[in-house]
């Protein structure tokens, strides 16, 4: 393991997988309280706070940066909040209008600074998409610490937050300080978008936030194990980008995060216990050949009605050959004949399809030519608990409206 | 003459410049069951948002129990309207209904052993016990409507307002829900509630706020639910009132 010869590289790495643990926990909240892309507006506004600080201090200093970096943030949240308050601009516009100027105006204040002759300018662009290799020691410490204060924070108010964050005005109206709460919660949630600044870049940072947050989101009923889950998220995140960055020279953090971030995210969405697309396919994939199944047998106990009960082995695929009789529905030899279980489970559906049709036009007022697409679906869905009820609201009826037979043949 | 819980006076309460709320009076006494009703945009809810301090009013002032709000604040318990909040929220039955004794606790301090026991007695109430571990938004309206409720029995308050409890809940849980009420009343305490539902009202109420931006009328509900009062509260006189708002939002 070259990788962790170098101390250096050992800060870095406990430096991500804090900001990823400290932004996987905050954004839980963040993505509850739907301003996710507030963070992302913050972020961007900070930028050209960056490049001026820089300007006056006229050498790198990460504390003196970040002070930039909030003044302008702050600069552009109030800006939006009174786009907000004193037009007919709705959130998302003014959000999406102010973060664009203030990003524009950073990168022109970037590009001009870049092309300044002083010596100590490498290294502002890092925070465009972050460099997390570029870390100090005392960068680590920094974020460490805040990481740290984070938590206690959440750890010390965890009531308060889960309160504040389902029912406000209940809160207030329990007579907690709602002005207090915003001005905490604010606090931890600017100082830790402030300190992955230079770690993942303006542009991702609220990806961060969000991507973990919302992956956990889709495991979980509880908001504890959400946050749990959604620190682990954002710590594998988080070290994934920081070790490509340290060993593929020059390669950007912020976008590998939000790589690592996103992946996590797609797998989630895809297994999810609370609606994952793969589990629900599987689902429809089974309904579909159980519907399958009980129309080939709905048709062979129709057949048997009218008087036919011998098939032919090329009347029926191959497959559904094979499902009939490993389900011992039917005996084959050169001509295909139901068993008792077949003819019994034939008729359950048949006599499903038409007990709903009798229950439409005798119950519901439908007439007879509208029941037969709504008994199609419903022939597969009754339990038998259901049919007999329908059947003792009916009066056990013989013959479904259309005058075919309700009894077994 | 039964002791004031609840009074009401000269209570002005405007959104921007229109105002909702007009020099408004009232006192509620002890032990009844009331229905504040009125039509749409005639300031019900804002009444009981203005009395908890969430909105600050033009003029005028609400007490309980002869006291400003923040002295009581524990004898009071609080049902906002099921819709004000997000029931997507990773939150159990039990956690929602627990949240009803954070104000006995205040900032900081933990659920203790009690709190938890009187969150499962207030649950029991409802008949919600068997839906504890379930997530809030596998609810029915009608059941999200009992965890709300049970979160403002285990507060424990001796005065309760509801805002549209039977909002959108099936006629099982408003009956429910009516009986629990009613069982508040016989343990003496009074009950607020906020009404849409004109035709329920002499049914399940003994006294009754008509409101529409003015007061129409307050008092027992025998006196007060007549039909010139109610023709007042819904009829003809509102286009002037209503004429009258727009005006003075446009001066």
């Amino acid at each position: 393991m070259e990788f962790f010869t170098t101390i250096n590289s050992v800060y870095v790495m406990i430096g991500s997988i804090a900001l990823g643990a400290m932004c996987g926990m905050l954004g839980v909240f963040g993505v509850l309280r739907k301003q996710g892309l507030l963070g992302d507006a913050l972020a961007h506004a900070a930028l050209p706070g960056i490049a001026i600080a820089f300007l006056i201090m006229g050498e790198r200093i990460l504390a003196g940066l970040l002070l930039g970096a909030l003044v302008s943030g702050l600069l552009g949240a109030f800006c939006i909040q009174y786009l907000v308050k004193a037009t007919k601009i709705k959130m998302d516009s003014a959000m999406a209008a102010v973060l664009s100027v203030f990003f524009g105006f950073g990168i022109v204040l970037l590009t001009f600074i870049q092309r300044l002759p002083s010596a100590s300018k490498a290294g502002l662009d890092t925070f465009l998409f972050g460099q997390a290799a570029a870390l100090l020691k005392i960068d680590v410490i920094l974020m460490s610490s805040i990481f740290l204060f984070t938590l206690l924070v959440v750890f010390i108010f965890w009531k308060e937050l889960k309160m504040f964050i389902f029912d406000s005005s209940f809160a207030a109206v329990l007579g907690f300080r709602s002005r207090f709460f915003e001005i905490l919660f604010m606090t931890i949630y600017v100082l830790a978008i402030l300190v992955s600044l230079q770690a993942v870049g303006v542009v991702l940072t609220a990806a961060m936030f969000i991507t973990p947050a919302a992956a956990a989101l889709l495991w979980t009923k509880r908001l504890l194990s959400a946050v749990v889950l959604s620190v682990v998220f954002g710590s594998i995140s988080s070290a994934s980008g920081a070790y490509v960055s340290i060993v593929a020279e020059g390669m950007p953090t912020g976008p590998v995060i939000v790589m690592a971030a996103s992946v996590i995210f797609l797998f989630s969405f895809m297994f999810a216990s609370r609606g994952g697309i793969v589990w629900k396919a599987i689902e429809r994939y089974k309904y579909s050949k159980k519907v399958n199944l009980e129309n080939l047998l709905a048709k062979l106990y129709r057949d048997t009605e009218s008087g036919v009960n011998k098939w032919q082995r090329s009347d029926i695929s191959l497959i559904m050959l094979w499902r009939l009789r490993s389900n011992g529905y039917i005996n084959s030899g050169n001509e295909i004949t139901l068993t008792k279980k077949g003819l019994v489970s034939g008729f359950k559906v048949v006599q499903k399809h038409r007990l709903w049709e009798t229950y439409l036009v005798e119950r519901m007022n439908f007439s007879h030519d509208h029941v037969h697409r709504d008994a199609e679906i419903m022939e597969h869905l009754l339990t038998d608990d259901v049919v007999e009820k329908i059947n003792s609201i009916l009066g056990n009826p013989k013959v479904d409206p259309h005058g075919k037979s309700l009894k077994m043949k | 003459m039964k002791k004031t819980v609840f009074e009401v006076h000269d209570l002005t309460v405007a959104y921007g410049k229109k105002p909702v709320l007009w020099g408004v009076d009232f006192s509620i006494p002890e032990g009844s069951l009331v229905a504040v009703v009125g039509p749409n945009g005639a300031g019900k809810s804002t009444l009981l948002k203005t009395a908890f301090g969430l909105l600050k009013p033009l003029s005028g002032w609400a007490k309980f129990f002869d006291k400003n709000y923040s002295d009581v604040r524990n004898k009071i318990a609080y049902v906002p309207q099921r819709e004000s909040v997000d029931w997507d929220f990773p939150a159990t039955v039990f956690d929602v209904v627990l949240m009803g004794r954070y104000g006995h606790l205040g900032w900081i301090k933990r659920p203790k052993k009690s709190d938890h026991k009187k969150a499962m007695e207030a649950l029991e109430k409802v008949s919600m016990v068997e839906f504890k571990d379930r997530h809030i938004s596998d609810l029915s309206g009608g059941q999200q409507q009992r965890v709300f409720l049970a979160r403002a029995l285990c507060q424990e308050a001796d005065l309760y307002f509801l805002d549209e409890p039977f909002a959108g809940v099936d006629i099982v849980t408003e009956k429910a829900i009516f009986k629990l009420l009613k069982d508040l009343k016989n343990d003496g305490k009074t009950v607020v509630v906020v009404h849409h539902d004109i035709q329920t009202v002499e049914e399940y109420f003994d006294w009754l706020v008509l409101l529409n931006v003015r007061l129409v009328a307050s008092g027992p509900l025998k006196s007060t639910l007549t039909k010139e009062n109610l023709n007042a509260a819904y009829g003809g006189r509102l286009d002037i009132l209503s004429k009258a708002q727009e005006l003075f939002a446009n001066k």
